[in-house]
């Protein structure tokens, strides 16, 4: 939903390490966000190129690797493969969402 | 050259509300995230509940709004330490905010610090703010099903205190499917409800309170 502040302390950390590490110009920036984060890339990518006018990052293309929560039985510790009401293996019904909720910085190119 | 950063965007304003939630607990302040639909009844609920409180309890709220001074001089008029923060067009504050807010308060012999959001069941439940925890106001009015219609809100309560239940009966209300969807997303919380206008279930809120200072 705040794709604007999200972009904004981005590209803080961008600045900040590109800073250490001497690059003057960044290509490419890859993130990870996920499913239920309830951040659209598609906002995001743009709160990113207007906030990048003038700045290193001005072009830079964003990767986003989209993170779906796993599906883990309570009981046996299984990942699903699947959404699915009973665990296929030990059929227990308890069964939760975990992850799903990410939004990371990986990693940055530039030179 | 490839820069390896694997870190979380939102990490600096954890950081922040880590180091703000670490000077109140020295400080033995208790402090609470108040949130909320616009119109539940938050500061409503503020200005009922704080005059309850025990004399040697002294509280200060830290009021959060887009525009407006309102919601602040309501809460002065009961006298005790209120500052308001306009986030200026920002749907949900943020430690940063909160941190300057602070700056503004006189924390020597305060126990109890309430910090009322911005009016949002959506953005403010992504932000930490330094508090010790949460308390939502959800209102009858709103319809029965909020709680499973917004999770990521109100997962993370540690109250959810039910307001307007004076109007019960003019709406198709159900308090049996609310406590349902409640439990769903989230077993701990604690459920109370009443009324901040006819002071129903405010002597309850307080001693939920009351028996959670340090």
């Amino acid at each position: 939903m705040h794709e604007l502040s999200i972009a904004e302390e981005l590209l803080g950390i961008i600045f900040e390490n590109a800073e250490r590490a001497g690059i003057k110009k960044v290509s490419e920036v890859n993130l990870r966000i996920g499913a239920f984060s309830g951040i659209l890339p598609d906002a995001l990518r743009f709160a990113f190129e207007i906030l990048s006018q003038e700045k290193m990052t001005s072009g830079a293309k964003l990767n986003i690797e989209k993170i779906d929560p796993r599906l883990v039985c309570q009981r046996c510790m299984c990942v699903l493969n699947a959404d699915a009401s009973n665990c296929p293996e030990c059929g227990s019904e308890e069964i939760i969402a975990e992850g799903g909720h990410e939004l990371q910085i990986v990693s940055f190119t530039g030179d | 050259m490839k820069v390896n950063v694997m870190s979380d965007i939102l990490k600096a304003n954890d950081l922040l509300a880590r180091d703000i939630r670490e000077m109140l607990e020295r400080r033995r302040i208790v402090s609470w995230n108040v949130m909320g639909s616009p119109g539940s009844g938050k500061t409503s609920v503020l200005e009922k509940l704080i005059p309850l409180l025990p004399r040697t309890v002294k509280s200060a709220v830290i009021e959060g709004d887009l525009a407006t001074s309102r919601d602040a001089e309501r809460i002065a008029k009961i006298g005790i330490q209120t500052t308001q923060i306009n986030t200026r067009g920002a749907c949900h504050l943020d430690a940063a905010m909160v941190r300057s807010a602070i700056e503004r308060i006189e924390l020597d012999n305060l126990k109890l610090l309430f910090i009322e959001n911005v009016g949002n069941l959506v953005c403010p439940a992504e932000f930490a703010l330094g508090e010790t925890g949460r308390i939502i106001v959800s209102s009858i009015t709103e319809g029965d099903d909020k709680p499973i219609k917004y999770p990521s809100m109100f997962k993370t309560a540690q109250l959810v205190f039910l307001n307007k239940i004076d109007l019960l009966e003019q709406t198709d209300f159900s308090t049996a499917n609310f406590t349902k969807g409640l439990k769903r997303i989230n077993p701990k919380a604690e459920l109370l409800e009443g009324s901040a206008r006819d002071g129903k279930g405010m002597n309850e809120l307080v001693k939920w309170i009351v028996d959670r200072l340090l």
